[in-house]
């Protein structure tokens, strides 16, 4: 049953990142619309809080910077810099990769680290610029 | 005789969790993948407990919560949170729109049981 659980968590998940990278590619140039920074961020809230549950602690945590980032910018039509989208959707990958790989994954690689480090520090009402 | 609960969640993996936890302790569940989808099963039915996220689409946990509080026949019954937000802000405006309690995910199923039963003690 545990494993059952956990291949709907991964199945689910995969197919909700899937589709919000498809939004990202086809539909943003320098504005996330509403619908999508919400559902970015249910995502990454679905992650953060169930990820531990089903053995994916580490996803959890390169989750939580990202739900924060968008939280603040829940129910805003803000403008972004394309750094944040490109970011979004690199670390979109990063976790799509994790849930694929499942327990082979290496946590804490380079690339992994620089995104959290992007997100823990970068303040979404300031992205309106590409400097 | 067995004790009813309505599940809300909008994640399958978390609704089949509390499912799967709640069947095996002899609870009878019903489940809405969403605060819309709920109020199907809120037409004067017994149901003993309201398990919600907060965080779901077209209607989330706080207006579900109100929602609820406005039927008169479900007016006092226990409705607890299952949800990663833990910010105090948040749990004030759930207890005011009349949440019973606030379990933070990830949560064991036996923290889950335990909310559970004291509620509906």
């Amino acid at each position: 049953m545990k494993d059952k659980i956990r291949n709907i968590f991964i199945r689910e998940t995969s197919s909700d990142l899937a589709l919000i990278q498809e939004e990202l590619k086809i539909n943003v140039k320098d504005m996330i619309p509403d619908g999508l920074v919400e559902k970015i961020f249910r995502a990454m809230h679905t992650i953060k809080g169930s990820g531990p549950m089903f053995g994916f602690k580490h996803l959890s945590e390169v989750a939580l910077p990202v739900e924060k980032v968008f939280k603040e910018l829940y129910s805003r039509e803000s403008q972004v810099s394309r750094q944040l989208i490109e970011k979004t959707s690199d670390i979109i990958n990063l976790l799509q990769k994790a849930l694929m790989e499942c327990d082979a994954h290496t946590p804490n690689s380079n690339e992994e680290r620089a995104l959290i480090e992007y997100f823990n520090n970068v303040c979404p009402f300031n992205a309106g610029s590409d400097d | 005789m067995a004790k009813t609960v309505l599940i809300v969640d909008d994640s399958e993996s978390i609704r089949e969790v509390v499912n799967f936890t709640l069947e095996n302790e002899g609870y009878d569940v019903l489940v809405g993948v969403d605060g819309e989808d709920a109020l199907q099963f809120l037409d004067g039915s017994n149901i003993d407990i309201v398990i919600t996220d907060l965080h779901m689409p077209n209607l989330d946990g706080l207006g579900l919560i109100r929602k609820i509080r406005e039927m008169d026949v479900y007016k006092h019954i226990p409705i607890l949170f299952l949800t990663t937000e833990s910010q105090a802000a948040k749990k004030m405006e759930a207890k005011q729109a009349g949440a019973t309690g606030w379990i933070i995910k990830p949560f064991v199923p036996a923290k889950l049981l335990s909310a559970i039963s004291r509620v509906l003690r």
